[in-house]
């Protein structure tokens, strides 16, 4: 299970950190499908078969629509990041330092203080801190979508730890909610898009009529 | 199986169902406005049938099972939330018909989602499960965003943008506070139980929760320093829905600081003392804030914030007076800014502009705004004859009670600064000599009059009456004190 754990925070940090915004969405996919099979490893080994319909539910929400919908999010736009307020380089390595250390950290205080929550736990925290990280740094809309994504799977795994048993329908309500959001950014998205297209292309043909008058 | 409690439940039921029918059937003339005034009636209706079983009950509460909790303050929050989308649905009808033209064949789908907001909030108020309260308030919250973006250009988009994010980033601090009672008290936490389960909490879990219900509810509230999505939303949004995001939607975080952040502040002296500081903060920089604003509803956004400080700081305290000024002045806040943002409206629908130095030069002569202006801006400076007035001077002697004598100063400092700016901004706007201003007269549609004329009705009327807002405020104050006492 630690190896999965570590694929999921590295390929968040991929999504993260990435300056091409497909990339950062497309390793959304491999993220969100490992997440996927943890929630059913954790079903299985425990023994609650309602993580099942969770972990199918994660599959299509998680794995296919999100990624699908943000795809959308690239059409009209250019696909790097817009510079984000931290250097690069240092931001890769803020992201390190949070991911590996804050891991290790989350890790002994779980086993300390609450050696009796699921292991994904100290994966979830460090998601959670690890989205909201991003989330403060990027400017790029879609790296902040993408955070926001992050934290939201940290926060999944954090329920799915502390309250395996937690009623099919609050987890179903919250995915619902989560959609509702994705849905709503992704659209805002796409409209910003389009108005700074039509922006441009008024600044060019300004610009050109402009010169032909010169 | 008795069915008595259906009725109660009409209060989030009517919107909801309006919404689907709105939504579907709206674009026929005079549908939508009418369905959505059926709804909110009945909505009313709903609400004052179970305010008089409340009365009637010597519990102060009524539970429906397991899953609805209703006692005076979701009451009164349902009831403001009532009349606040009443009178927007109202407004909205001649004001985003000129305002907004081009979106005309959206129109039923803007009054499908204020019904749908209204709906979620009415629901979450009643809610007695804390995730399906947090579930309810987070749905209501993020359909709102439409109302934000309804002009489609770039600023509403960006402010959109902005909103949702950082409600929906900060309101899952809150979920990760639910989560961890839950894990603590291992059942579900409920509003019946949380003074129980608080009480029970080891030390150092309960401030942590405490702390993370303060960033999910202050984000949601607008507070300082988590406002950044306050003034944007509030000047991009038409004026109709500001009043609807000041008056209702932002309400909810202050019905989640009840329900949860005031539980701990009985318990815990330092939550207590944090909230009032940056409640404090709020209260101060709010009003600086406003100062350097050249657009008029930016600066009754932050003079909005500088005054939810007040409320958030009398929410902590353990006092029935500090809580009673807390909740009186959440009704009078929204009241206020009812008057100010239908004022602003209707010089929006004047002049097209939200600029103060476009308006000086396109206004023409509109008594019953200037008149409303004037009003408002007085009473967020707290003058005597003015509801604001009675809940300021409650907390302001509450806080003094509990030794919070600097917030105390800031109070009144920042009450003083917020009605300075609004003073300003009125006699630039109304007493410069202008000569479209003294010449020509702008009649305005009957019902964007009506509606402010409401609001100043109500602020003037529970100033000089206030004793019948009292028993209601009564109920709310001892409703949230049993449930952590």
């Amino acid at each position: 299970m630690e190896i999965i754990y570590i694929a999921i925070l590295f390929f968040s940090f991929l999504a993260g950190e990435a300056k091409s915004l497909r990339f950062s969405i497309l390793s959304l996919i491999p993220h969100s499908l490992l997440i996927v099979v943890v929630v059913f490893i954790i079903g299985y080994v425990n023994h609650i078969p309602a993580l099942y319909f969770i972990a199918v539910l994660d599959l299509v929400v998680r794995a296919i629509l999100m990624p699908v919908l943000l795809l959308k999010g690239l059409k009209n736009r250019l696909e790097a990041e817009i510079k984000p307020s931290i250097s690069h380089p240092l931001s890769i390595a803020l992201s390190i330092v949070v991911l590996s250390i804050g891991y290790h950290f989350v890790e002994i205080f779980k086993s300390s203080y609450i050696p009796h929550v699921i292991s994904s736990f100290s994966c979830g925290l460090t998601l959670f801190v690890y989205g909201f990280y991003l989330f403060i740094s990027k400017r790029d809309m879609l790296k902040m979508i993408i955070s926001f994504f992050i934290i939201e799977n940290g926060i999944h795994f954090l329920i799915i730890s502390m309250i395996p048993k937690m009623p099919k329908f609050i987890e179903v309500s919250l995915t619902l909610n989560f959609i509702v959001a994705i849905l709503f950014l992704v659209y805002l998205t796409i409209r910003l898009n389009e108005v700074f297209v039509r922006e441009e292309i008024k600044k060019l043909k300004e610009s050109n009529s402009q010169r032909s008058q010169l | 199986m008795s069915f008595d409690w259906l009725p109660y439940l009409f209060s989030f039921l009517a919107p909801l169902f309006s919404s689907l029918v709105v939504f579907l059937f709206g674009k026929k003339k005079f549908i939508k406005e009418s369905i959505s005034i059926i709804a909110i009636i009945l909505a009313i209706f709903s609400t004052s049938l179970c305010w008089s079983s409340l009365t009637v009950s010597d519990k102060n509460s009524l539970s429906i099972g397991q899953i609805f909790y209703i006692d005076g303050l979701s009451l009164i929050m349902q009831l403001m939330v009532e009349f606040v989308a009443l009178m927007v649905i109202l407004y909205s009808f001649p004001y985003i018909s000129k305002t907004y033209r081009h979106r005309t064949e959206h129109f039923h789908i803007y009054y499908s989602i204020i019904m749908l907001s209204t709906g979620f909030m009415n629901l979450a108020f009643i809610l007695n499960n804390i995730f399906l309260l947090y579930i309810a308030l987070e749905l209501s919250s993020i359909i709102a965003v439409y109302l934000i973006v309804f002009n489609l250009n770039k600023e509403s988009l960006k402010a959109g943008f902005k909103y949702i994010i950082l409600i929906n980033v900060g309101i899952l601090f809150s979920l990760l506070g639910i989560v961890l009672l839950f894990y603590i008290a291992g059942e579900f936490v409920m509003i019946s139980n949380i003074g129980e389960v608080i009480k029970s909490l080891p030390r150092n879990i309960a401030l942590l929760s405490a702390f993370l219900f303060i960033v999910g509810f202050f984000t949601k509230a607008g507070l300082i320093p988590f406002h950044l999505w306050l003034p944007d939303s509030y000047s991009e949004s038409p004026s109709s829905v500001t009043v609807f995001l000041a008056g209702a939607v932002t309400k909810l975080g202050f019905y989640g600081l009840a329900r949860t952040v005031t539980g701990f502040s009985f318990n815990y002296d330092e939550i207590k003392v944090v909230v009032i500081t940056l409640s404090s903060i709020s209260m101060l920089f709010g009003a600086i804030l406003a100062y350097s604003q050249r657009d008029i509803k930016k600066i009754i956004a932050y003079v909005s914030i500088s005054e939810m400080g007040f409320i958030a700081s009398a929410l902590v305290l353990k006092t029935y007076e500090g809580i009673f000024g807390g909740i009186f002045h959440l009704i009078n806040h929204t009241i206020m800014k009812g008057v100010l943002f239908f004022a602003v409206g209707a010089i929006i629908y004047a002049c097209g502009s939200r600029k103060i130095d476009e308006i000086k030069t396109l206004i023409s002569k509109m008594p019953p705004v200037a008149v409303s202006f004037f009003i408002g801006s007085l009473a967020v400076g707290g003058m005597p004859l003015f509801a604001s007035f009675l809940s300021s001077i409650a907390i302001f002697f509450a806080l003094n009670k509990e030794g919070f004598l600097l917030s105390s100063i800031i109070l009144v400092f920042s009450e003083f600064l917020n009605v300075i700016i609004l003073l300003k901004t009125a006699m630039s706007i109304f007493w410069q000599k202008n000569e479209k201003l003294e010449n020509s007269k702008f009649s305005l549609p009957f019902l964007m009059v009506f509606c402010t004329g409401c609001f100043v009705i109500c602020l003037i009327i529970f100033g000089i009456y206030p004793e019948i807002v009292y028993p209601f405020i009564d109920n709310a104050t001892k409703g949230i004190i049993k449930i952590f006492n």
